[in-house]
C-alpha cells in the first residue's frame, strides 16, 4: 500500500518506525495491521499543492473536491477512540 | 587493572578477564565516550540488499552457498598507543605484565577493532575483487555460486571462492584465523540467524526467541507491591543491543524501543540506575506478543518496490479543524474533523493519525 502525505514528520515515522513517545501508539496500531494483512506500507510525500483532494476533504471543502472530481463519493470516517485521548494533554 | 577468573563456557576452564569499569579512576572512565560510539556494525539489512541486488541482476535462480569468516583473537591484534599500554598492567604472582593490545573490555575495542577491520573489508572488495561482503566485528560474510568452489591450499580444503580469496587476504595481512571457524553451505547463522541464500529467508530459531521473550517480560512484569524497578544503563544497553539485533528478522518492532531510548540519554556511567515505567512496560509485552506470535522466519523483499506496483494507493491531509484521504482508484473519500479547540501544534499528530486511519480503512476492504 502507498499513502500519499505532505507531511514530512509523518514520512519519517511511518517509513523509519522511530518517534516521540507521544506518537508510539500509532505506529504500534500500524505495525499490528501490517502484520495481521501481511501488507507493506510506504507513505511517500506529494507536495500540498498537487494534493488538491485530500487538502479539500480535510477543510470540509467537499464542493471544490467535487468540483474537480464529479464521481467522488464523500462519507464522514470516525477515528479510533483511544486515539484522540492524546491531544487531551 | 583489576583482575578476575571466570569459567569458561562448555569447558571446565577458566579464563583471566579484565575489569575496565571498576572504580572511580577505572580505565573506561578515562576514555572520551563520543570517540567510541557511533561506530557502524553491518547487520542483516546489509547482506539482505546484497541478496536482493544479486537476484536482480542474474535473471533466474542460481544455487548459492553462504560463508561465514572469523579472524583469530580479533580485539587483541590490535596495538595501543603507548601511553595507553601503561595504563593496562597485569600483576600475577607479584610481577607486572604490560598488555600491549586492545584487550576485551575497554569500551574503545570495538570501535578501534571496527576501523581495522572495515579498511579490510574496503581492500577485499575494491582491490581483491570480492563482490558480496558483510562485516559484523570479527566476523565476515558473503555468497558464492554453489559451483564457484577455489581451492585454499593452507587448509588443503575448497572453499566458496571469494571466502579463500578473504583468507589468501588475511594471509598477506598476517591476520590469524582458524579452520574450524571458516564456515559455509546452504543455511548457516550468521550472527546467530540463520541465513537461507535460496529461500531468501532469515530465521531466529525458537530458542532465541524464547530466551527474548522471557527477557522482554522480565522487564514489562509490574512488581505485585508496587515498588518500582530500575536497571543499570549497561542492563538497558544490552537489552537495546539484544532488541536491536532481533529487528534484523522482526524488522516491524521498531516501535517497541521509542519510550526506551529516551530514557537511556544523559550521563554514560555503566551503573547509573534507571527506572523502568509503564509505557516501557507495555511496548515490550506488545514486541513479546508479536514474536510469540511469528513463525520466526523473514522473508527479504525489497522496502523500495515499486509504488507503481502497490495494490492500494491512497492520500492523506490534515488540517487544525480536519482529516481526509481517499482512494483515486474507487473515488472513494472520507472526511472527520478533529477535536474542538484544538492546540495548533497538535496538527503534526493529526496529519500522523490521519495516515493511520487510511490504512486501517484499507485494510479492513481487504477481505
Amino acid at each position: 500500500m502507498v499513502i500519499y502525505t505532505d507531511n514530512l514528520n509523518s514520512i519519517q515515522i511511518f517509513n523509519s518506525l522511530s518517534c516521540l513517545p507521544a506518537y508510539n501508539h500509532l505506529l504500534h496500531r500500524s505495525v499490528d495491521i501490517l502484520l495481521a494483512n501481511d501488507l507493506q506500507l510506504r507513505v511517500l510525500h506529494i507536495p500540498g499543492d498537487d494534493n488538491v483532494i485530500a487538502d479539500a476533504l480535510s477543510q470540509c471543502r467537499f464542493s471544490s473536491a467535487l468540483n474537480i472530481i464529479p464521481e467522488l463519493h464523500i462519507s464522514p470516517f470516525q477515528p479510533p477512540r483511544w486515539t484522540l485521548g492524546a491531544t487531551e494533554k | 587493572m583489576p583482575t578476575h577468573a571466570v569459567p569458561k563456557p562448555h569447558s571446565s576452564d577458566l579464563r583471566m578477564v579484565t575489569d575496565h569499569s571498576t572504580g572511580v579512576h577505572s580505565l573506561n572512565s578515562m576514555i572520551d565516550h563520543k570517540k567510541v560510539t557511533g561506530f557502524p556494525l553491518d547487520n542483516m539489512t546489509h547482506m539482505g540488499e546484497m541478496l536482493l541486488a544479486y537476484y536482480c541482476q542474474s535473471l533466474g535462480s542460481h544455487d548459492l552457498i553462504v560463508w561465514k569468516s572469523d579472524i583469530a583473537e580479533a580485539h587483541q591484534l590490535m596495538p595501543l598507543h603507548l601511553v595507553w599500554q601503561l595504563k593496562q598492567v597485569n600483576t600475577v604472582d607479584g610481577l607486572r605484565y604490560i598488555d600491549r593490545n586492545c584487550t576485551f573490555g575497554s569500551c574503545s575495542s570495538a570501535a578501534i577493532f571496527i576501523c581495522f577491520n572495515s579498511l579490510v573489508a574496503w581492500i577485499a572488495k575494491n582491490k581483491r575483487g570480492i563482490k558480496h561482503l558483510s562485516t559484523y566485528a570479527d566476523d565476515s560474510s558473503g555468497f558464492n555460486r554453489k559451483d564457484n568452489f577455489l581451492l585454499y591450499e593452507p587448509y588443503a580444503m575448497s572453499f566458496p571462492r571469494s571466502q579463500t580469496l578473504l583468507l589468501h587476504l588475511w594471509d598477506d595481512l598476517s591476520t590469524p584465523h582458524k579452520l574450524k571457524k571458516q564456515v559455509f553451505g546452504s543455511v548457516i547463522p550468521i550472527i546467530r540467524i540463520d541465513v537461507d541464500p535460496n529461500n531468501m529467508t532469515l530465521t531466529l530459531p525458537r530458542e532465541k526467541r524464547v530466551d527474548l521473550c522471557d527477557a522482554l517480560y522480565s522487564w514489562a512484569i509490574k512488581p505485585a507491591n508496587g515498588t518500582k524497578t530500575n536497571y543499570q544503563l549497561k542492563y538497558w544497553q544490552q537489552m537495546g543491543g539484544w532488541l536491536n539485533w532481533a529487528f534484523n528478522v522482526f524488522p516491524l518492532l521498531r516501535p517497541c524501543l521509542n519510550n526506551f531510548y529516551p530514557k537511556t540519554s544523559g550521563s554514560h556511567h555503566p551503573m547509573r540506575r534507571i527506572w523502568i515505567n509503564n509505557a516501557i512496560r507495555d511496548d515490550f509485552a506488545w514486541a513479546a506478543r508479536h514474536i510469540e506470535a511469528s513463525s520466526g522466519v523473514h522473508l527479504l523483499r525489497s522496502s523500495h518496490w515499486d509504488i507503481s506496483s502497490a495494490d492500494i494507493t491512497a492520500y492523506c491531509d490534515a488540517c487544525p479543524e480536519g482529516m481526509g484521504f481517499w482512494y483515486p482508484s474507487s473515488n472513494l473519500a472520507f472526511y472527520s474533523p478533529t477535536p474542538p479547540n484544538l492546540h495548533l501544534s497538535a496538527i503534526f499528530y493529526f496529519e500522523a493519525l490521519c495516515v493511520l486511519c487510511a490504512l486501517t480503512d484499507a485494510a479492513s476492504r481487504l477481505d
